[in-house]
């Protein structure tokens, strides 16, 4: 239920994002591309994030990604877990931001079945959290962060992580 | 010239990297068998001593690997290696204080958002395919402080059980570091091939007094010569700990019979 309401809440800020971006100057930034060492995607992820509200020097920024750590699985045949990272961050300041973000991670990874033993893909859900220092002009251009990024594994284990990340805003 | 220079070295380099650069004279053919080290070692992306892992290793053309052996309370013999589950699991206690039952579905603190599962040894064996055309060494954990006969008996008494059930006598070698064990092993199957797991001076007393095959240590517990006076005492040597390329090389310079590694892919591209 709860997993529902949140994939709810960002549709709706996605598309509210359109009507509330219009309303701002066209000097500003609305996208980002980054990658991740660490941070919620896993090891490390490719991510691709837009800002779904502006004002002053607040910003909510949707963010989506996609990561792995492995192309083959246990029985050496291609076979990559794959981690999708999917939050939604507040930035509060001008160049140099305070980062606070929820959202969840799906993985898609490869394990043993527990009945016959063979690969087997499984997709779970955890929830994940960001609080961290962010770079980045309005106008755009490079972005640095590093953030803790405390996870729920499978919203039943917390775990401390970390991670950093360099990219470009347009 | 300069260049030229830089080449021959080059060329020089990758010459002495080559496999037939190794001249191994051993007990085991003059053979080095390269075994994973719980799998595919520590610090690898599957947790040690899981099936994944081991299976990973087995795949990559390991010739078998080390598997660390503890034994619930209801004589199950499970593979893992720390004396308590907290650290690496999502339960806590010891294992020879739980039923398997109570520890069959704890899975591995591993790398993130992955569940990967204790196996018992008898699951594992059974979802080996070709399972007798690898080597396995058992390093038996025996956490539990009980001396008794009857906790001697029923631990050895396992061991013989699954060793028999998979028909691996050729294919197994037992590590143990407590006499009496060894002792009644050796007195019940005297077929089954036993190594001492100690330092080199306790090692080789055990394997005398008791007629063992072989001695299991550190790489780093043992020199050169050490190995060469074990195999004038027709002592095997298995080594573990070697994390890196250069302590590889290291064990296979000091002509060992046997190499449980944690550099799993380096040692299978220099020996295999």
């Amino acid at each position: 239920m709860e997993i529902r309401i949140f994939y709810i809440v960002i549709l709706l800020l996605f598309i509210n994002c359109e009507a509330k971006s219009q309303l701002d100057t066209n000097n500003i930034s609305k996208n980002g591309m980054y990658l991740e060492i660490g941070g919620v995607g896993s090891y490390g992820s490719l991510n691709y994030e837009r800002v779904i509200f502006l004002k002053a020097k607040t910003k909510i920024v949707g963010r989506i990604g996609v990561g792995t750590y492995s192309l083959t699985d246990y029985t050496s045949s291609f076979n990559p877990d794959i981690f999708i990272p999917i939050t939604i961050n507040g930035l509060l300041g001008k160049n140099h931001k305070i980062e606070l973000g929820v959202g969840q991670t799906v993985s898609n990874t490869i394990q043993a079945n527990h009945s016959n033993w063979k690969p087997e893909r499984e997709t779970n859900l955890h929830a994940n959290f960001t609080i961290g220092y962010r770079y980045q002009k309005d106008k755009g251009g490079f972005i640095f962060r590093c953030s803790y990024t405390p996870v729920i594994e499978f919203y039943k284990y917390y775990r401390h992580w970390a991670g950093v990340s360099i990219g470009y805003a347009f | 010239m300069k260049n030229i220079k830089v080449l021959v070295i080059i060329l020089f380099i990758a010459i002495s990297c080559q496999e037939d650069d190794f001249d191994i004279i051993n007990l085991n053919n003059n053979n080095i068998t390269v075994l994973g080290h719980g799998g595919m070692g520590i610090g690898e992306k599957y947790p040690t001593n899981s099936f994944e892992s081991i299976l990973f290793c087995l795949n990559l053309g390991a010739d078998g690997t080390e598997i660390d052996v503890q034994m619930t309370k209801d004589s199950v013999l499970v593979a893992f290696h720390d004396e308590i589950l907290d650290h690496s699991t999502n339960i806590s206690g010891r294992i020879f204080k739980k039923t398997w039952s109570e520890i069959e579905n704890a899975t591995y603190v591993g790398p993130l958002y992955t569940n990967y599962r204790l196996i018992s040894l008898d699951e594992l064996f059974t979802n080996i395919d070709n399972l007798n055309k690898y080597i396995y060494f058992l390093d038996c954990k025996n956490f539990n402080p009980d001396t008794s006969s009857f906790y001697i008996n029923t631990f050895n008494n396992a061991l013989i059980k699954i060793i028999d059930k998979y028909e691996l006598e050729n294919n197994i070698y037992i590590e143990f570091k407590r006499r009496e064990l060894i002792q009644s092993l050796k007195i019940k199957r005297p077929d089954i091939k036993i190594f001492a797991y100690s330092n080199f001076a306790t090692g080789l007393k055990l394997v005398n007094e008791l007629d063992l095959q072989g001695i299991t240590l550190f790489v780093d517990n043992i020199s050169k010569d050490e190995v060469l006076q074990a195999h004038y005492n027709g002592t095997m040597v298995a080594v573990l700990n070697t994390k890196t390329r250069s302590e590889n090389i290291e064990a296979i310079r000091k002509n060992v019979d046997f190499i449980q590694t944690d550099e799993l892919k380096h040692l299978i591209k220099i020996l295999k």
